[in-house]
Formats: structure tokens, C-alpha cells, sequence
């Protein structure tokens, strides 16, 4: 078997600092298929570690103690952001969320990926953290499944069992608790070929930096003319999941927009939230939220194409 | 009066240190074997310590002590930053113990230990076992204040710790003379200092078995002090030593860790210990800002003049008295300078809860009484139909005023200049005709606060300062000051006041920045935005004194009359005409070395400064709010400032821009929150504490009105702590304006904002 690179956690932990790692093994396997074994072989007592924006705060302030930490610095084909034919874009597991920021290919054609990957925690996490990580972390305010979700993003998994795909909108199965199995990879997300003419995500939050959203929503729609044929909401810190707005969705297909409808679209979106109080804001506040920028963020969608 | 370098925005003496790193605080000093103190403090906000099981702690490998309340002096202390009060009635309040056997808010030190590292000092705690006795926790001034409430410290059965106010004027007649009466009650929040550098201190025993801490302090001499007190030992025992410091903005001027620190270094032989808090331990368990409610009725006049004031508050002070007594007081008496009406009260009253202790912090008390009053003012202004700032120019104290109630005197005061410069900045006129009739979503408004300040604390406190000059061989100076640079650049203005008075550059000063209060000369240190005033005063006497035997030296050696010369350019110079006689560094190698009359040139000196002076400004800002969501966004802000002259325009800006982005905070973003039953912090982190960042931040723009103080060194009046006062008040009254809606509990957070607005029927029913 694979022989962990270094022992690591408290026994290594230098005088002086702050917060300790608990012990752990630390593994970086240089295939898939070894590091899904690894993972597969050590069950819940393995994690996979990404960017450690998540796992380590966790781990240090004692939240989860797994025993063993699997990197996944060593898979390069987790890498790159590539258009591919069909019109899709794949997104390695890896990239992290500057790499987003200032890819070429979303700047041209989503750029609303880019705008949200910007809104993420501070520079210096947007340096390593990913957008592997961001997903399954599964956080309720996570802040690239909202608009992924609008765009009808699927994540690619590889396990020990083969690969599948998965739309991402199902990755979530509660607060913190992500749908795929533990001893699957995420390599790719994948943002399918579509004919939605816009989309846009709003991050509203406390301060402009380093905060998380007291909610965030996204929109994607299809326009023609002045009807809109698609309409995709996806919601977040909005409910225990990032979830769709199904019902608002619903509302707008086929329909001439008008401001009235948008309204009506942002009251039905606040409707289908389960919102809930937290110190970053009241249950009704948020369900507010959701209202207002629902609204806002289609009329984005509708006027201003990707933004 | 022309100068060379006052006035002149010179680099500052710690800027190349600071930037290369080599700039040493207290983290940075490594002894060999340093141990690590670690706090076991309590989960509940108010009970009773039973009993305490230290022996798995013991026994872990690694740790060298363990201390509870048992193991430690149990002598009440004082931990606020005053001097020492030689009258018994006016001494801090002592009710502190190094370790407690009750603990009063969540965090209270309860049992300590000292270990080989931190993870083991860690370990240990968890081993400790307590057990407590619950008591009903006072978790609001109305729990505390209420009739059955039980006592948070038995020597004070109501909870009060001090009610000190004043009253001058006949306040009942004034008010029914006056035309109308406006009343309205103002609330501000508790928000916490958030300085760079942690607290961090660590202590040893040197050969002579004296206790040695070097501490990232305001006040060295002052800890020392309470040091003393607390462990019952002489104070000449005691040696603090403060390296450069990151930052404290008064929560250094408390003394929180050294006592217990001592203890460590006593309880393992001597051996150094390190006391260092993690931001969640500085955040709950150093100091806070008080939040205190007001109620205030003003008898007014029809055209404005305001008759009759009438000013009630409870702070709320927390745990521990600290600085409690002191602040809401303070609050009201610096506030006294601003307006003049006939008859004022002021009534406070400061509360102890079963929460973390307020003590203080930048502007102590002002900008709670300031952010009240200023806003109540623009409510009577919207009543009267009177612009803002007439209502404010009609009310103005004149130089000449003479305080009601003590001697002191304005001898120089920029108020109105200040508000005329701001209303000209932010193009007032222009902008409240533009937006007289808003109904978008988004909606602009103008606003604007005054306040008035001191310099330093007299006469409430002693003001003493000391100050010491070497002339070196070179024409260089050595300067040493008891007072503590902590970031906001006192070095290099004295350094500045130095080569004023010597006639040299700047970098012929050579500040020692380190204080050891083994060597440097007596003073209490960084507080009451003193320094600049205060030790200012002493250390230009220490260099007129210099200056005085410079020129007694070149009469011997030269026979012109002393009278006749002057220091200009590094030179010893004629007065009338600048001709050189020699250069200043030929004096000072004659004054070392001349084999008769050597006699090297310094001066030690101390300064009583029974005087004090008003700092005045307003802030002006801007704001739009988002009527749909609550969001505050703040478009302009001007603080314009009458701080008397000022000595380096850079740092001056600087303390503007920290002080005035701190004030934004305090406005829109800064709150400690606590759970309501249990009072346990929910926030106590930087990441769910939201000081803003710098991009939340608009471009403050920092101007200043330059006075000429009669009383200060090189006319200046005092600065650092001004720019926190009226950004939150000018903020909030620009959002009356934007919005008719009158907010009166700080901060104004979007959801605050949002359900007021609801409330108040901007938006219907459901939120439209
Ligand atoms: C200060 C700070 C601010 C933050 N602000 C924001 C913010 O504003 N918005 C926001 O959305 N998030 C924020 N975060 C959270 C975090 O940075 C992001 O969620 C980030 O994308 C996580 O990525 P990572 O690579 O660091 O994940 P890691 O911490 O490495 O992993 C996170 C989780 O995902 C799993 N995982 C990671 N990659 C894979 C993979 N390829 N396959 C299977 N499992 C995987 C890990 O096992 C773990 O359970 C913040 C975090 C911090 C510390």
C-alpha cells in the first residue's frame, strides 16, 4: 500500500502558534485510480484535501478530525479550464478560484463565473482555494454552485467503481454534507453547451471582501426578443442547500418580461426559500433578500447577457 | 511664526525599521527556554468557582505549573491606565483578581498554566476540572439595574459603579423659557479595538531578583505600577520594558496580562514565561467600547438656540470596573465645549453586567455622546425646518468660553472654519437642493457632526511628562521620552519639536523608542491623545534647556554673549544676521572633550502640565442608502479637523484616515454580539466581527484648520483619538437625510437599516 509521505498535525507543530492540527497521516497520491483506492480503502477516517481553505480551519478548530489527509496536488488532469467541442467548458477540480477570475475562455463566455469566483472570501483564499473544494464542502453559502447551477453545470466524479456524471444541483444532501460518495473524486465541473443568452450571480454580503453571503443568487436566462424561453434561479445560504427556484423559474418561461413579472418572480423565489436565522442575518430578512435580488440579478441576466 | 521642520511632513523615525521588518515587537523577542502561559477561563457569564481539580493537569508531562485563585496574591486591583490618584476618593476602582473564584462574563480567568509549549499548556487546560456554582447572569444594564438583581461584586449591591455628572445653570427654568422641547433616546453598541498586535507580554526574574516584563503596553510606567499593587510587592521590583507596539487604540491602556504574567515567572522559579492571547481570547478578554443609552431632552428656542440641556445615560461597563467610572464622565465634560447653552445636566450612570469589560477606547465616551447628541441635534433641526448647520452655527462656543464648571478656558477654537470647509468640500448647498425630493431606490443625503475634545486628561488627572536630551560628540541628539509610541508617529513629532529648537534635520534626532522604566524618564503614556500636548510641552523645555547651554558653552568658549546667538543648520550662528561662528559639532566635541571646561551638554527634565486645550472638527459625509435592501453606502467623507498647529501633515492624514475608517465601522458595519441567555460571544473572531476592509472604506479626505493654541508646544492641540468621534453621527444623519427616517442605535447594519425603513413605511407591506 501507499506509505504516507509525512506524519504531520500537533507533533510537528512548532512553539508559538495559535491553533494545532491535530495528528494525521498525509498522503499525495500521483494517480487517480491510487488515490481513489487510498480513499476508498481508509473510508470515513480519509479526506481529500484540495486548497485546505476548508479542511484545515475545520480541523483546527476541531470540527472534524479525519486521520487521514489525501492531496490532490499530485493529479494534474484535475487542472485547466478547456472549451471543448459541443460548446462545453470543463473546468478541472483543481482551479482555483483566481485561476476563474482570469481565465480567458469564462472571461468570454461567462464571465459571470469570474465575477462570481471574485466575490470569494479575500485575495489570498481565492489563491488557493477551488472550486472542487467549494462544492463539495457543500457549505449552504458557498458562492460558485449558485451560478454554476443556473448555467445547468454537471460535476464529474471518478471512483473506485468507474466514473459518472452528476448534475451539480444534485452534489448537495444537507448543510455541509455533500452527495457523492466518499470514495469519489471530483475532477471536472462541466458547463454544457447551451443557448442562454445571460446570466449573472449577486453576492449580497456585509463587507466586500472576506465575508459570506447573507445570500446569494443567481440567474440565467434565455431571451428572445422580449420573451424569456429559459429562466434559471439558483439560491444561496437560502436553504440547507443551494437550491433552484423552481417555481420562479416556472413563472417566466415563455412569458414577455416586464417589471411587474420580475417582481412577481422575486416574490415566488422568496416563497420557495427555506432561509433561516444566523448571525449573518433574520430568516425573513434573507427570505427578503432573495426577493430583491432575485428580481435584480434576472434583469441583470436579461439586460446585460453573461455579467 | 515660520519654522523649519514643524509643519513639514518629515519621514517617520521608525519607517525603515518598520518597513525591513527589523522593527521589534514584543512576539519577536525569543529567550532560551521561554515557557507558554495559557488562561483557563469560563464558560459561563456569572458563577461561582467550587471547586478546582488541577492534578491531571499537573501530572501531563510538560507542564511546570498550574495556578488557580488559591495559588495566587488575592489582593483587589486597579487595572485602568490613570496615574496614581495620591487622594484615596479618587483611585481607580479596585475590584480585580489575578485568577478569580467568580467568575463574572464568559472568559473570566479562572485557572492558568504554564508549560514547556503551547500545545502542552493547551492540553493541560482541558485537564483542569472546575466545578461551578451558576448564579443568575446579567447579561443588559436592565437586568442589572433591576430590584432583585443579585450583586456581580458584593461591595457594590446595586451595580452601580459610579454615577459621577454635573449640572450647571438653572435647568428647569431654562426649559420652560424655552419655546419648544424635543426629546429622543440614542443607543450605541459594543465594539472592540481590533489592533494589529495582539496582547502579548512575557516576564522572567533577572539576577538581581527583580520581575522583568516586556509587554506591548500604552502605559509601562503605569504597569509597573499596578503590577506592584497587585502581587503586593515594593515597585521598585518591577522592570517593564515596551518594544515597538502594534497598535492599541486604548485596549493596551488597561493593564490585562503582566499580573498574571508575573505570577507565572514566580510560580516556575523565575524562568521566562510568555502570555500571549490569540485574537478570540484579545476580543473578549481585554477591553471593550461601552455601549451606553441616552436619553437627552433639549429646550430650544423658535430660532434655534438651544436653552436648556438635559442628558441622561447608563453605560454599560461589563465585568470589572477598569476604566468605568471614568469614561461616561469624561464623555460628558469633553463634550461641554462644544455648545453653550444656559443650563445643562448630565446624568450617567455606569452599570457592571455579567459581560466582557468595557474600558477604553478611542475617544473615550465621545463618540457614544457625540453620535447621541449630534443626531438628536438634526432631529430638531428637521423640526425647526432649519438647515443643520445653522442650527449648529447659532450655537457654537466662542474663544474666550469659559468652562461653567472648572478654569479651563478656549483659547483657540477652528469649529466654525471647519464646518465652513466642509460645507464648501462637499458642495453642500448644491447637493441637499438636488436631493430634496428623492424616490428611487437608491437615495442620496448630506450630513454632518461636530465635536469638541481635549488634550490630555487635566484637570481631572495629573498631565506629568518627562523628557531627556544627550548632545552626542557628533551634533547629534539622543532623545528619550517616558511616552509610548504605539504607531501614531509621537517619535517622530518629537523628534520634529527637537530639531525645531536645536536647528538640526531631523535625522540628527535619535529617538529611543524602547520604553524601560529602568532607564527612560517618567510618564503615565499613549492615552487621552496627550502626547503630542503633554510630553510635547516637556520635551521642547528639555531641548530649549540644551539649546540654553549650547550657547552658555560657545560664550566660553567664544565671549559672545549668549543673547547674541542662535542654533540654525546644524551651525551656532549670530542671531541677527545667520553668520556662522562654528558648527554645532565642534561645541559638542569641545563640551566632551576639552581638558578644562568638559562638561558634556544634557538635560532631564519633567513637565506639570496644568493646562489643557480643545481639539475641535466635524466629519461630512455623504451616503447612498439602498432603500430595498438597507445598504449604506458611504459616497464622501471629510473630517476636517482644528487640532491647533500641526506638526507632520502626513501622520496627522494618517490619523485621520485610521480614525475616521473606524468611525465607519462604529456607523455601519462593528458589533459584539453575545448570546442572550447564556452570554457567551457569537463573534469574537474576525470573521464574523465585521470591521470593514479597506475596500468598504471611502476615500476619507483628511483637512485640516490650522489654530494657533497658546497654551501648546508649537501651538498644537491634541489629534489621534478625534477622527473616531463624528463619522458615525454624520453618517446617520446623512441617511435621515436620504430617507426622512431617524435611526437612533448604532450600527446601522442593512438589516437594522431594512426594518426600519419597513417600519417606517418607506417600503410596503411586504418589503416593496
Ligand atoms: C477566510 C475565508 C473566507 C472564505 N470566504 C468564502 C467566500 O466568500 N465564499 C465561499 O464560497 N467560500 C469561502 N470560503 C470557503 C473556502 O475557501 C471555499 O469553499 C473553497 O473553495 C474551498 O476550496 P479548497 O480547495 O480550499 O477546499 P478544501 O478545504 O481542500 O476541501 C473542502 C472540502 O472538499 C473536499 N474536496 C476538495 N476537493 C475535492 C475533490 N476534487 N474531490 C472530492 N472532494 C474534494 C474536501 O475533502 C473537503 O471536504 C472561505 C474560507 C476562508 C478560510
Amino acid at each position: 500500500m501507499t506509505r504516507p509521505l509525512t506524519r504531520c498535525g500537533q507533533n510537528e507543530v512548532k512553539r508559538g502558534m495559535a491553533m494545532y492540527l491535530p495528528d494525521f497521516d498525509y498522503y499525495a497520491p500521483a494517480s487517480l485510480p491510487e488515490a481513489c483506492a487510498l480513499l476508498a480503502q481508509s473510508g470515513p477516517r480519509a479526506k481529500v484535501l484540495a486548497g485546505g481553505t476548508d479542511v484545515l480551519p475545520m480541523m483546527k478548530k476541531e470540527k472534524i478530525a479525519p486521520e487521514i489527509l489525501v492531496s490532490i496536488k499530485k493529479l494534474h488532469q484535475l487542472t485547466g479550464i478547456r472549451e471543448t467541442p459541443g460548446n462545453k467548458v470543463v473546468i478541472g477540480a483543481r482551479t482555483t478560484h483566481n485561476e476563474l477570475v482570469n481565465s480567458p475562455v469564462l472571461q468570454k463566455k461567462y464571465l459571470s463565473v469570474c465575477v462570481a469566483a471574485h466575490r470569494i472570501g479575500n485575495n489570498q483564499i481565492r489563491n488557493v482555494g477551488t472550486i472542487g473544494g467549494n462544492i463539495v464542502n457543500a457549505v449552504p453559502s458557498a458562492d460558485l454552485p449558485p451560478i454554476l447551477i443556473a448555467l445547468g453545470a454537471l460535476i464529474k466524479l471518478t471512483g473506485t467503481g468507474g466514473e459518472r456524471d452528476l448534475p451539480l444541483e444534485e452534489a448537495f444532501a444537507g448543510p455541509g454534507r455533500s452527495a457523492i460518495s466518499p470514495d469519489e473524486i471530483l475532477t471536472a465541473v462541466i458547463i454544457p453547451g447551451s443557448s442562454l443568452t445571460g446570466s449573472t450571480y449577486f453576492k449580497f454580503a456585509h463587507r466586500r471582501s472576506g465575508a459570506l453571503a447573507v445570500v446569494g443568487v443567481a440567474a440565467a436566462v434565455t431571451m428572445e426578443g422580449e420573451v424569456c424561453r429559459e429562466a434559471r434561479i439558483a439560491l444561496g445560504a437560502a436553504a440547507p442547500t443551494p437550491m433552484r427556484a423552481k417555481k420562479a423559474e416556472e413563472l417566466l418561461r415563455g412569458r414577455v418580461v416586464t417589471e411587474e413579472l420580475l417582481e412577481e418572480a422575486g416574490r415566488c423565489a422568496a416563497a420557495e426559500s427555506k432561509t433561516r436565522t444566523s448571525i449573518r442575518g433574520s430568516a425573513d430578512y434573507r427570505r427578503d433578500m432573495v426577493r430583491v435580488f432575485t428580481k435584480r440579478a434576472l434583469r441583470k441576466a436579461i439586460k446585460d447577457g453573461h455579467s | 511664526m515660520s519654522y523649519q521642520v514643524i509643519g513639514k511632513s518629515v519621514k517617520r523615525v521608525d519607517a525603515v525599521a518598520k518597513v525591513t521588518g527589523k522593527a521589534k515587537y514584543t512576539g519577536d523577542f525569543v529567550e532560551k527556554d521561554m515557557l507558554v502561559g495559557k488562561i483557563l477561563r469560563s464558560p459561563y457569564a456569572h458563577a461561582r468557582v467550587k471547586r478546582i481539580n488541577t492534578e491531571k493537569a499537573r501530572a501531563l508531562p510538560g507542564v511546570e505549573a498550574v495556578l488557580t485563585c488559591a495559588d495566587v496574591p488575592h489582593i483587589k486591583f486597579a487595572t485602568a491606565g490613570h496615574p496614581y490618584a495620591l487622594d484615596p476618593e479618587h483611585r481607580d476602582i479596585e475590584d480585580r483578581l489575578i485568577l478569580t473564584d467568580k467568575a463574572r462574563f464568559v472568559g473570566d480567568a479562572v485557572a492558568a498554566v504554564v508549560a514547556r509549549d503551547e500545545l502542552t499548556a493547551a492540553e493541560a487546560l482541558k485537564l483542569i476540572e472546575v466545578e461551578y456554582e451558576e448564579l443568575p447572569s446579567l447579561l443588559s444594564v436592565e437586568a442589572a439595574l433591576a430590584e432583585d438583581a443579585p450583586a456581580i461584586h458584593e461591595d457594590r449591591p446595586d451595580n452601580v459603579i459610579a454615577s459621577g455628572g454635573y449640572a450647571y445653570g438653572d435647568l428647569e427654568k431654562s426649559m420652560q423659557e424655552s419655546d419648544l422641547i424635543f426629546e429622543g433616546e440614542y443607543e450605541t453598541g459594543i465594539v472592540q479595538h481590533c489592533q494589529l498586535e495582539n496582547h502579548n507580554s512575557y516576564a522572567y526574574v533577572d539576577g538581581e531578583n527583580r520581575i522583568v516584563i516586556v509587554s506591548s503596553t500604552q502605559i509601562p510606567h503605569i504597569v509597573r505600577r499596578v503590577v506592584g499593587q497587585a502581587l503586593g510587592i515594593p515597585w521598585g521590583r518591577i522592570r517593564v520594558i515596551k518594544p515597538y507596539v502594534g497598535g492599541g487604540f486604548g485596549s493596551k491602556q488597561d493593564v490585562c496580562l503582566e499580573p498574571l504574567n508575573a505570577v507565572m515567572t514566580l510560580a516556575v522559579g523565575g524562568r521566562p514565561v510568555r502570555l500571549e492571547l490569540t485574537r478570540e481570547e484579545c476580543m473578549i478578554d481585554t477591553r471593550t467600547r461601552h455601549a451606553i443609552k441616552y436619553k437627552i431632552k433639549t429646550g430650544v428656542s423658535r430660532d434655534g438656540k438651544i436653552n436648556a440641556v438635559h442628558i441622561t445615560a447608563i453605560s454599560n461597563n461589563g465585568a470589572y470596573a477598569s476604566h468605568g467610572h471614568a469614561i461616561a464622565s469624561s464623555g460628558g465634560a469633553k463634550f461641554r465645549y462644544l455648545y453653550t447653552p444656559q443650563a445643562m445636566k448630565y446624568e450617567p450612570r455606569t452599570v457592571y453586567t455579567n459581560l466582557p469589560v468595557a474600558g477604553a477606547m478611542r475617544a473615550y465616551g465621545c463618540p457614544q455622546i457625540f453620535f447621541a447628541f449630534e443626531s438628536h441635534l438634526d432631529e430638531i433641526a428637521r423640526a425647526l425646518n432649519m438647515d443643520p448647520i445653522a442650527l449648529r452655527e447659532k450655537n457654537l462656543v466662542q474663544v474666550g468660553h469659559k468652562d461653567p464648571l472648572s478654569d479651563t478656558r478656549v483659547l483657540s477654537c477652528g469649529i466654525r472654519e471647519c464646518i465652513a470647509r466642509g460645507r464648501e468640500l462637499i458642495q453642500w448647498d448644491r447637493k441637499k437642493a438636488l436631493y430634496k425630493n428623492q424616490t428611487g431606490d437608491r437615495r442620496r443625503g448630506l450630513g454632518m457632526a461636530c465635536f469638541s475634545y481635549q488634550s490630555g486628561t487635566f484637570p481631572h488627572n495629573l498631565e506629568v511628562a518627562g523628557a531627556r536630551i544627550v548632545l552626542n560628540q557628533d551634533g547629534s541628539v539622543q532623545l528619550q521620552i517616558g511616552a509610548t509610541e504605539i504607531g501614531q508617529g509621537s517619535d517622530t513629532v518629537f523628534a520634529q519639536m527637537v530639531a525645531e529648537v536645536l536647528g538640526i534635520t531631523v535625522d540628527m534626532v535619535h529617538v529611543i523608542s524602547t520604553q524601560d522604566t529602568d532607564v527612560t524618564p517618567f510618564d503615565p503614556g499613549a492615552y487621552a491623545s496627550r502626547q503630542t500636548y503633554v510630553t510635547g510641552m516637556a520635551v521642547r523645555k528639555a531641548a530649549l534647556e540644551v539649546k540654553e547651554k549650547i550657547l552658555d558653552f560657545v560664550r566660553g568658549m567664544t565671549d559672545i554673549p549668549a543673547g547674541a546667538l542662535d542654533l540654525r543648520e546644524g551651525n551656532v550662528v549670530y542671531a541677527h544676521s545667520g553668520e556662522v561662528v562654528m558648527p554645532l559639532a565642534e561645541v559638542a566635541m569641545q563640551s566632551y572633550y576639552d581638558p578644562v571646561f568638559s562638561s558634556p551638554i544634557t538635560s532631564d527634565v519633567s513637565n506639570n502640565a496644568r493646562i489643557n486645550a480643545m481639539p475641535y472638527g466635524a466629519t461630512f459625509a455623504e451616503v447612498e442608502v439602498d432603500i430595498k435592501t438597507g445598504k449604506i453606502e458611504v459616497l464622501e467623507l471629510f473630517n476636517i479637523h482644528d487640532s491647533g498647529k500641526i506638526i507632520n501633515h502626513q501622520l496627522a492624514e494618517g490619523q485621520v484616515y485610521g480614525g475616521a475608517a473606524m468611525g465607519v465601522g462604529y456607523a455601519l458595519y462593528e458589533q459584539l454580539l453575545f448570546d442572550e441567555k447564556t452570554g457567551r460571544p457569537l463573534n469574537n473572531n474576525l470573521l464574523d466581527y465585521k470591521l470593514p476592509t479597506i475596500m468598504d472604506i471611502p476615500d476619507i479626505k483628511a483637512v485640516f484648520v490650522e489654530t494657533n493654541e497658546p497654551t501648546g508646544p508649537f501651538g498644537a492641540k491634541a489629534l489621534g483619538e478625534p477622527p473616531a468621534i463624528t463619522p458615525a453621527p454624520a453618517i446617520r444623519n446623512a441617511v435621515l437625510d436620504a430617507t426622512g427616517v431617524a435611526f437612533r442605535r448604532l450600527p446601522l447594519n442593512p438589516q437594522h437599516v431594512f426594518e426600519k425603513l419597513k417600519e417606517a413605511g418607506l417600503l410596503d407591506r411586504d418589503g416593496e
